[in-house]
């Protein structure tokens, strides 16, 4: 048994913690190791990666491995175009990625397991568009009632994400961590007319619904993007029974997501706007959204855009 | 009340109190030793980059403490160094090094972040080739190695 020697070293801990001003300088101008190169500090190449596109991240993974390390998070940081990168290639830069913006939710599970760090996930609308354009009335489909379709998705994974953020009245608004220009739209709102949606290719486009919900510590947040200015699509008044809470703790969660869906169909029945009521028979997207953000608690945005069109 | 700091080939610098403590680690001496006639040793900063840094300090020493800046833009912008800064900034790559890592070591962000940008604005536009040629980095990847990271970030170059 050796015999614990806490004295000496207590000692010399307490005699370097206290503060001097004065601590040996050196004692001759001894030789500098070889000085330190400011370009091979990882903490500062992750600062200058701040300033880089990702394009310029690419040239510099490919320059040193030094490099590499310092700037792949740059360079996985924001992953637009997911569904053009093969999956192996994602999950294996999965620790870097925090943004995240999906065409097609084939392949997301596994994926998104991986991405342990994702703060923001953006869905196109094309992630939607099998299941749901299979079930719209075909009229829908035709090329004149385009932003019919377009407002038509907008309103209904509006009330997606407004239904994952039901029972929130009661709650503080959790925004304090968004500085998005986005507005914030109560949830017991009544529906409002939608604003005149322009042409779709029109990018930059974006009308803000934002909610927010608690998914027990982490202050979540939703924000719809589409455009115009302030404005708001309608948003169903939520039933009181789609707690979030309850629901994150109910195993059954996304049935009860479902039958509340109903109740919101219900309602959105009788609203004296112009919007054209939003179709809530299919449930695989929503469960598939739901399912994703109740797996990745890091998750503090999920945005959604009305844009048909994928980036790129 | 003015504070003298010693640099590693111990050159003295006396300084108005307010001008040293654009250093957050000279601040936090300061207030952990309170009021002190003591030079502060730095032992990691030449003379000649201590001059430099200290010439910053002056031309800064009202500008209001730095707050994070909360935009939703995750990429920050580089082409936002101000005038006095860029002329500051005019200086050989070996200076510009030093300043940063003065800047890194002595907690002085406004400085760190002005020289990041500089290094970020040589950066852009250029090919790996030419970003080792500029800093004068070796290329230790084999070229299996170059290849396989070519084809895995793909994606990226229509970024």
């Amino acid at each position: 048994m050796s015999t614990f020697a806490v004295t000496p070293s207590t000692q010399a801990l307490a005699f370097t913690a206290a503060p001097s001003l004065s601590p040996s300088p050196p004692l001759s101008p001894s030789p500098l190791p070889r000085p330190v190169r400011a370009l091979e500090l990882p903490e500062i190449l992750s600062l200058i990666g701040q300033y880089l596109s990702q394009r310029d991240a690419l040239s510099c993974v490919l320059v040193s491995r030094t490099w590499h390390d310092s700037f792949q998070p740059v360079l996985w940081g924001h992953v637009e175009t997911a569904n053009e990168i093969p999956p192996e290639d994602i999950i294996s830069h999965a620790r870097y990625i925090r943004s995240l913006s999906l065409a097609d939710l084939t392949g997301l599970e596994k994926v998104l397991e991986n991405c342990t760090r994702l703060e923001t996930l953006i869905l196109w609308p094309d992630a939607f568009e099998n299941e749901e354009d299979e079930e719209d009335e075909d009229d829908e489909m035709e090329d004149e009632d385009e932003e019919n379709i377009v407002r038509d998705e907008a309103v209904s994974q509006a009330n997606v994400l407004t239904l994952l953020s039901g029972g929130r009245e009661n709650e503080p608004q959790g925004n304090g961590s968004s500085s998005n220009s986005g507005r914030t739209t109560e949830l017991s709102q009544s529906p409002q007319p939608p604003p005149a949606l322009h042409p779709v290719e029109q990018q930059g486009l974006r009308l803000d619904t934002t909610s927010s919900y608690r998914t027990g510590n982490t202050a979540t947040k939703v924000r719809r993007d589409s455009g115009v200015g302030d404005d708001t699509v309608g948003v169903g008044h939520v039933h009181e029974g789609a707690n979030w809470d309850s629901l994150m703790k109910n195993s059954s969660a996304i049935t009860t997501i479902e039958e509340n869906m109903e109740l919101l169909d219900v309602q959105e029945q009788n609203p004296a706007s112009a919007l054209e009521t939003p179709s809530f028979n299919q449930t695989k997207p929503q469960s598939q959204l739901t399912n994703l953000i109740l797996r990745n608690q890091n998750i503090t945005r999920v945005e959604v855009y009305v844009e048909r069109k994928s980036p790129g | 009340m003015p504070v003298t700091l010693v640099s590693l080939d111990n050159e003295n610098y006396v300084v108005d109190k307010e001008v040293a403590e654009r250093s957050i680690l000279i601040k936090n001496m300061l207030e952990d030793v309170g009021e002190t006639d003591s030079p502060i040793p730095l032992p990691n900063v030449t003379s000649t980059v201590l001059k430099k840094v200290i010439e910053y300090c002056e031309h800064h020493r009202n500008d209001p403490i730095q707050v994070p800046d909360e935009t939703d833009d995750p990429r920050k912008r580089s082409n936002d160094i101000e005038e006095w800064d860029m002329k500051f900034m005019q200086v050989d790559q070996e200076m510009l090094f030093e300043i940063i890592l003065a800047a890194n070591y002595l907690d002085i962000k406004p400085l760190l972040d002005v020289g990041c940008k500089t290094v970020a604005n040589i950066i852009k536009g250029k090919t790996p080739e030419e970003i080792r040629k500029a800093f004068n980095i070796v290329n230790d990847f084999t070229p299996e190695e170059e290849a396989q990271i070519r084809k895995e970030n793909e994606w990226a170059e229509d970024r």
